[in-house]
């Protein structure tokens, strides 16, 4: 699991009073560098105090000479006058000051690559099945035991099996390469196809936990036999082919995957957690409408 | 011009721009074009690293940028699918209303539709955002950008039972 930073680390290119502002083309240069490291980004031309924020560490500016002091509202944010810099010696300055603060970078080895489900509440009925297929945690339920999306960080990169199982067509991957997934409107051929799918059981002949209790059990007769941990993943990978296929999952994904055992017990938290959800929605729905606080 | 026929004020416009820099969906050639278009524009603007990375950190610059546009600012965002984009919202508990919001979606428009929303505030533009391509055009957009960039992996069309 990674852990997120509440903020991004932002900074301030500043045009207003007392600075004059940046070339066209050098501006896009250093907006789209520092985007492509992971900074927010204001373009400001008002008070540059007022541009910042508790994530601003930095106030760039063509200032000849007079940069201002800037208090944001937690800490004074340095200032950069960058006349007469170049681009690259400008992003290098900004780079230096931003010293130890976390900073999630595209495209460097450490990074995470922002990918989770996203729910549609206009779609989302809170049938849980999301949450009862999970086996990550990604998902749980709000005060009002509706869904929500609890640890983005926990989700798999590009798995986008949850929404495959879901009978609205409300998760989306706004990453994902196709709709409706990545956010495309859902059409009524859209429903028709997925509800086909919601039943990913039911494409490897039975019920899925059933499946891996009884595999789960041959592998351990198998292991007995037989003791080839090559074997065992060669198995392993055959069973998985039909649901991988079946759900878009990557391969490394279910290569990833707990033993059998670790997924039943994790599948059977899940499952007890839906059902105090929606226990929960009917107990709450029972009590009438001022018992249940508003919806987000 | 007299007091009783002077007009009210403009909306006080804020600019969102989505950079993506975590994926290939948006095609480079669009978000380069549309900040270039930002940029030249002389006007403030805010670009983010990724509005997904934002959304999973539950950034509260999120619920500023959504009550504000509650409280009458125009929020113009240059995205991607408005249903994700409101999604992402709402995933960060600061959910989008459903005036005071403009989303241009850079998957499916060109630089110059999307600016033309961003700058100008084309209602076109935030229309054309939200319609669904036909499928075969937008499993043929896939399809070829998967074969470009070689980076994602194989998967199952939508719709095809195997």
């Amino acid at each position: 699991m990674t852990t997120l930073a509440p903020r991004q680390p932002r900074v301030v290119l500043y045009e207003g009073s007392g600075a004059e502002p940046f070339a066209g083309a050098e501006r896009a240069e250093l907006v789209a560098a520092f985007l492509d490291r992971g900074y927010s980004v204001t373009l400001a031309h008002e008070g540059a105090a007022a541009a910042t924020d508790e994530a601003t560490f930095v106030v760039v500016g063509r200032f000849a000479g007079q940069a201002p002091l800037v208090t944001a509202a937690e800490a004074t944010v340095a200032v950069h006058d960058c006349s007469g810099r170049t681009p690259a010696e400008v992003i290098g300055r900004v780079d230096g000051a931003r010293g130890n603060r976390p900073l999630n970078a595209p495209g460097t080895g450490d990074s995470w690559k922002p990918w989770f489900p996203v729910i549609d509440p206009v779609r989302c009925t809170n049938c849980m099945q999301c949450l009862s297929f999970c086996l990550f945690d990604v998902y749980g339920v709000d005060a009002d035991h509706r869904l929500r999306v609890e640890n983005p960080s926990n989700c798999k990169v590009n798995c986008p099996a949850c929404s495959r199982v879901c009978p609205e067509v409300a998760i989306m991957f706004p990453k994902y390469h196709a709709g409706p997934i990545d956010g495309a409107p859902v059409s009524q051929t859209d429903v028709g196809r997925e509800k086909m799918k919601v039943d990913i059981s039911a494409l490897l002949g039975g019920d899925i936990y059933a499946r891996l209790k009884e595999r789960s059990a041959e592998a351990k007769n198998r292991f007995s036999r037989e003791r080839s941990a090559d074997q065992a993943l060669a198995e392993r990978r055959r069973c998985l082919t039909k649901l991988a296929d079946a759900a878009a999952i990557p391969r490394e994904v279910l290569d990833a995957l707990p033993s059998p055992e670790e997924i039943l017990r994790k599948s059977a938290e899940a499952a007890k957690r839906a059902a105090a959800a929606l226990a929960g929605q009917a107990a709450a729905e029972a009590m009438g409408p001022a018992a249940s606080s508003p919806s987000a | 011009m007299t007091g009783s026929e002077a007009q009210p004020p403009e909306p006080t416009v804020r600019m969102l721009y989505c950079r993506c820099a975590f994926a290939q969906v948006v095609p480079a050639d669009v978000k380069s074009a549309v900040l270039e278009g930002l940029a030249a524009a002389g006007r403030g603007f805010e670009g983010v690293s990724d509005l997904c990375d934002m959304a999973a950190r539950r950034d509260p610059h999120l619920a500023d940028l959504a009550r504000l546009a509650k409280e009458g600012t125009t929020l113009r965002i240059a995205a991607c699918w408005p249903r994700a984009v409101r999604g992402l919202f709402h995933l960060a508990d600061s959910p989008l209303g459903e005036t005071g919001v403009e989303i241009l979606n850079m998957r499916t428009l060109s630089a110059e539709r999307v600016l033309a929303g961003m700058l100008d505030g084309d209602t076109s533009a935030v229309a054309e955002s939200a319609a669904a391509r036909d499928d075969a055009t937008a499993e043929q957009a896939a399809a070829s950008r998967i074969a470009t960039l070689g980076k994602l992996p194989p998967t199952t069309p939508l719709g095809e039972t195997p």
